[in-house]
């Protein structure tokens, strides 16, 4: 091959590959325009720490990045607000039904509740604790602020306030405070000859389920419900096991001929947890033609019963 | 006689013709020579200038150069790590007797409570830590964007002031930009 056939072998090649070779030069060069570009809009580099409050520490799912900002922004105005004890503002940032449910709708409940947790200017932090379908739980640690006292003459106490935030898809995001999450209206009955249960509302917080109920003796014998003479006498039964009451007070439940009683009923339940919930048992319910309390007497009360049985109401 | 006067009379002529012209070519002659001797003080003094700008300019550079390797350091490390240069920094700017710097990166509201003035602060720096410190880092904790670090602090050389252990609080706001305030 001569040199004139190569240089017209190239000549050629270049001919036949015109546009290829066009559209590969324009494409580099666009890299190269890009890169340049990217290069010079790097984000500036941030420091470094172990501290990443929206995501969460039960399981490492990440509060959706368009919420992150407007949930700092609100807990930080509510801190700022009960810092400033501007209790009106600071309520309002609430839901209404924290207000309802939590304050019974009264400000001075509020207003004294805020003055015991900032007795003093406090400083906070967040930390995403859970996320369940919409309902965004975070941990605000609240503490005295250390950085104006350098800790002098004090040990570092905190206090953790569980507040939830629900995505309800508009802007005007609101909060609630000491766990709480929802209610839910329930509308379960149960009822037969002797006893007529109601299960009229569910308060959903963090850490707790607690039911309304209403029962109704129907009878001119006695009820006992639960006097604590045998295990397990009212539970939430769940696929993880029995969950025993909760309640502040735990109070016999002795129901009187033609009597109605109002209670509530408190079981730990975390609202993200996987249990599923069986039913709200009642296992040893107990019509009695007399009833005293006392273990004297108990058998041959238990003998002379017009009926026993159990329940189980499905909630 | 006459020409005796004569002769006189050209002597003092040319005598006085000589000083005009002296003073003349001074006149003419002596700005010129002032003006370059100025000339010269100034060239010196250009030069020294320059010389001395040269100067601060290579010491700033070195100062940037270190100031980007301390940067870079910072950048490499753990936040505890940064945590404790933060600490040495400012303890080494007490020690260094540079209060002025070691004011400057206390907390707003700490100065306001514990050290109105920088001469509070000297005071008490002066009185409490040892003239070269030895350091042990001996906890951190984090509480969300804040630091407590706990440190030993003793003196480098024999001393009759004890060990002193202290704990401060610092908030990172950038690299080497952070607040610090510490138990008084």
């Amino acid at each position: 091959m001569t040199i004139t056939d190569f240089r017209l072998k190239i000549r050629d090649f270049f001919r036949r590959n015109k546009i290829k070779l066009i559209v590969i030069i324009v494409a580099w060069i666009g890299i190269i325009i890009v890169n340049k570009y990217l290069e010079n809009t790097s984000e500036p580099e941030i420091p470094k720490t172990t501290y990443s409050p929206h995501t969460a520490v039960m399981d490492d799912s990440v509060v959706p990045t368009k919420l992150q900002s407007p949930i700092e922004q609100l807990i930080e105005k509510y801190v700022d607000f009960c810092n400033a004890k501007d209790y009106e503002n600071a309520y309002n940032l609430l839901t209404d039904e924290c207000k309802k449910n939590v304050f019974s709708d009264n400000i001075d409940n509020f207003k004294e509740y805020i003055d015991s947790v900032f007795d003093t200017k406090k400083i906070y932090n967040i930390q995403n604790f859970s996320n369940k379908d919409g309902t965004y739980i975070y941990t605000v640690t609240i503490l005295n602020d250390i950085m104006a006292s350098g800790l002098t003459n004090e040990v570092l106490e905190t206090y953790e306030e569980t507040v939830v935030i629900i995505d309800n898809g508009t802007d005007d995001l609101k909060l609630s405070i000491k766990g709480y999450i929802k209610n839910e209206n329930m509308d379960r009955m149960y009822e037969d000859e002797y006893i007529k249960i109601n299960v009229t509302d569910l308060k959903v917080e963090y850490e707790y389920l607690t039911y309304k109920l209403t029962i109704r003796n129907k009878t001119e014998n006695i009820v006992v419900l639960e006097d604590f003479s045998t295990t397990d006498e009212i539970y939430l039964d769940t696929d993880y096991g029995k969950r025993k009451r909760t309640d502040f007070l735990l109070e016999p439940i002795v129901i009187y001929p033609g009597e109605t009683k109002y209670y509530d009923f408190n079981f730990t339940k975390f609202y993200d947890e996987k249990a599923v919930i069986n039913g709200l048992v009642f296992a040893n319910v107990r019509i009695l033609k007399s009833y005293s309390g006392s273990e004297d007497t108990r058998q041959s009360e238990l003998d002379n019963a017009v009926s026993r049985y159990s329940i189980t109401l499905d909630v | 006689m006459k020409d005796k006067t004569t002769i006189l009379l050209t002597i003092a002529m040319l005598t006085l013709l000589v000083c005009n012209i002296a003073l003349y070519a001074n006149k003419i002659l002596s700005p010129s020579i002032h003006n370059k001797s100025i000339e010269q003080q100034y060239q010196d003094y250009l030069e020294q200038r320059i010389a001395q700008e040269q100067e601060q300019e290579d010491v700033v550079v070195s100062d940037e150069e270190m100031a980007d390797e301390q940067l870079k350091d910072l950048k490499s490390m753990g936040e505890e790590d940064r945590m404790y240069t933060y600490i040495h920094t400012f303890l080494s700017y007490i020690e260094s007797s540079d209060y002025k710097s070691a004011y400057d990166l206390l907390y707003p509201d700490f100065k306001e409570q514990y050290f109105k003035t920088q001469a509070d602060f000297e005071e008490y720096v002066k009185n409490k830590y040892p003239q070269f410190m030895r350091l042990e880092y001996k906890s951190i904790e984090r509480q969300g964007e804040y630091y407590i670090v706990s440190v030993l602090i003793s003196s480098e050389i024999a001393t009759n002031k004890p060990s002193l252990q202290q704990r401060f609080v610092l908030h990172e706001n950038d690299f080497n930009d952070f607040e610090i305030s510490f138990q008084v």
